[in-house]
């Protein structure tokens, strides 16, 4: 790795973006590539849509160029990213359709239509019937799941992204896993103890 | 510890971001109260399952767009720069007048009131007149709207011809002037982004013949996926019967992208 390289890869996510809001807006790939895959990962859960969740990914980014006059670099970049992603799902669907409809034949979408080795060692029936648990709870619960355990993010940035307090959050994050749980046994066929 | 407060921490503890001293606590107070263990058992068992989810990986096609949209911004913000320079030079010579000083501000707004009525007595048209001039007036705006789009969608820069396709959002009756260069944009533009909003933009002017017929002849053209899926959302929405020949043809297309394939028999679907 050159000098340069391991400059800019020490570089935390907010200076960068602090200086794509100043005119470097090239480093804005360097956010992308750190971030997309994680954004993608959290619409396509989320939407259960891969087209979609692409579109969503590349809207985030233009608005994040649109609107880097207003970056204030107060809160973590990924908070504001999270919060321009779910703004952007909520329009999505309240333009196009009901919220929250990620129905059985868009589910089977969320499948990769061709499993990368990764994903062949999770398409057992257990991890499958995980994933349908998933789409049928709401988005609203899926959504504070997808934060907290898929991206590790802490409960005061979720309370952050979602607008509320972190009580708050704690308390969404044990309604959703009991949801969770009701859904994945029903599947499984196994009681609640 | 009572059992609420127990479970009101689980998150925490399925997160391991608890202190030893509470993380002890919660420990203890499991086991000696068999629901909340039940509980915690069953919650954590699928809270373990969730962690072993891989991360979904996107398609190749996401990069390319995103670089090309990227340089399509840097292209328009360098375009920008040298009437800038003029913006800042104007600012800076207006900056020297006494704009600020209320003395100057409340004299300039007395001068003005008096060209106001002067030209008020002078100039008495007829009421007539009045409404012919309105209407003249509200014609050469519109055509002046119609002007500024077709010259930005004209510019080198992408940013410029996506402003221009949002210009014609104001626009009411197109003429085939501005039609011609919105679709000469869908057909024809580099950019991606700029493809898309046109095709928003047509949307607004699908009543016109011409324009059904051309997103019907751009779809197999297009070498975007993310284009031709548009084009045969847009096509599936105003309901385009005369649009099935060429979808199916897509369907059977094995060279195109396995997803707009599926979006064209999606679409087939919808028509038939």
């Amino acid at each position: 790795m050159s000098e340069a390289s391991k400059g800019v890869s020490s570089l935390t996510d907010q200076s960068l973006m602090q200086q794509v809001r100043d005119g470097d807006v090239g480093k804005l790939g360097i956010l992308f590539e750190r971030h997309h895959g994680m954004l993608f990962s959290f619409l396509l859960r989320l939407t259960g849509d891969r087209t979609l969740s692409e579109d969503l990914v590349q809207e985030v980014f233009v608005r994040l160029l649109k609107y880097r006059h207003t970056y204030r670099g107060e809160s973590l970049f990924t908070t504001w990213m999270f919060q321009i992603a779910r703004n952007l799902r909520v329009d999505h669907f309240r333009k196009h359709r009901r919220e929250g409809d990620l129905n059985e034949e868009e589910a089977t979408d969320y499948a990769s239509p061709d499993p990368t080795p990764g994903e062949q060692v999770v398409q057992n029936q257990e991890a499958r019937f995980l994933k349908d648990a998933l789409t049928r709870i709401s988005p609203e619960k899926r959504e504070v799941l997808l934060l907290t355990r898929f991206h590790n993010l802490k409960h005061e940035e979720i309370a952050e992204i979602l607008g509320c307090s972190v009580p708050s959050v704690k308390a969404r994050v044990f309604r959703a896993m009991q949801d969770l749980r009701e859904s994945y046994f029903e599947l499984t066929g196994e009681r609640v103890s | 510890m009572k059992c609420d407060a127990v479970r009101d921490l689980f998150p925490d503890f399925w997160a391991e971001a608890l202190d030893e001293n509470t993380k002890t606590d919660i420990q203890s107070h499991l086991a000696n109260c068999p629901p909340c263990r039940d509980e915690n058992e069953s919650l954590s068992t699928v809270w373990m399952k969730l962690g072993e989810f891989p991360e979904e990986k996107p398609s190749a096609a996401l990069r390319p767009r995103f670089y090309a949209m990227l340089e399509g911004y840097q292209q328009g913000l360098d375009q920008a720069k040298p009437s800038r320079r003029w913006r800042d030079a104007a600012r800076s010579w207006l900056g020297k007048l006494p704009l600020r000083r209320p003395a100057f501000q409340l004299g300039f707004a007395a001068v003005l009131l008096m060209v106001g009525f002067l030209g008020g007595y002078v100039y008495k048209p007829t009421t007539s007149n009045h409404h012919d001039e309105l209407a003249q007036l509200r014609e050469e705006v519109h055509d002046m709207r119609q002007m500024v789009t077709v010259s930005l969608l004209k510019q080198q820069s992408a940013s410029e011809r996506l402003k221009g396709v949002s210009w014609s959002n104001q626009v009411i009756h197109p003429d085939p002037e501005l039609l011609s260069a919105l679709l000469q944009t869908l057909n024809y533009d580099p950019n991606v982004d700029v493809r898309l909003a046109a095709i928003d933009a047509l949307y607004r002017f699908s009543s016109e013949p011409n324009v059904r017929k051309a997103l019907i002849e751009t779809l197999p053209r297009q070498d975007s996926p993310l284009v031709q899926i548009a084009v045969i959302d847009l096509l599936v929405q105003l309901q385009e019967r005369q649009s099935i020949d060429v979808l199916k043809q897509l369907t059977r297309d094995q060279d195109l992208n396995k997803v707009v394939r599926e979006r064209a028999q999606w679409g087939l679907q919808k028509l038939s």
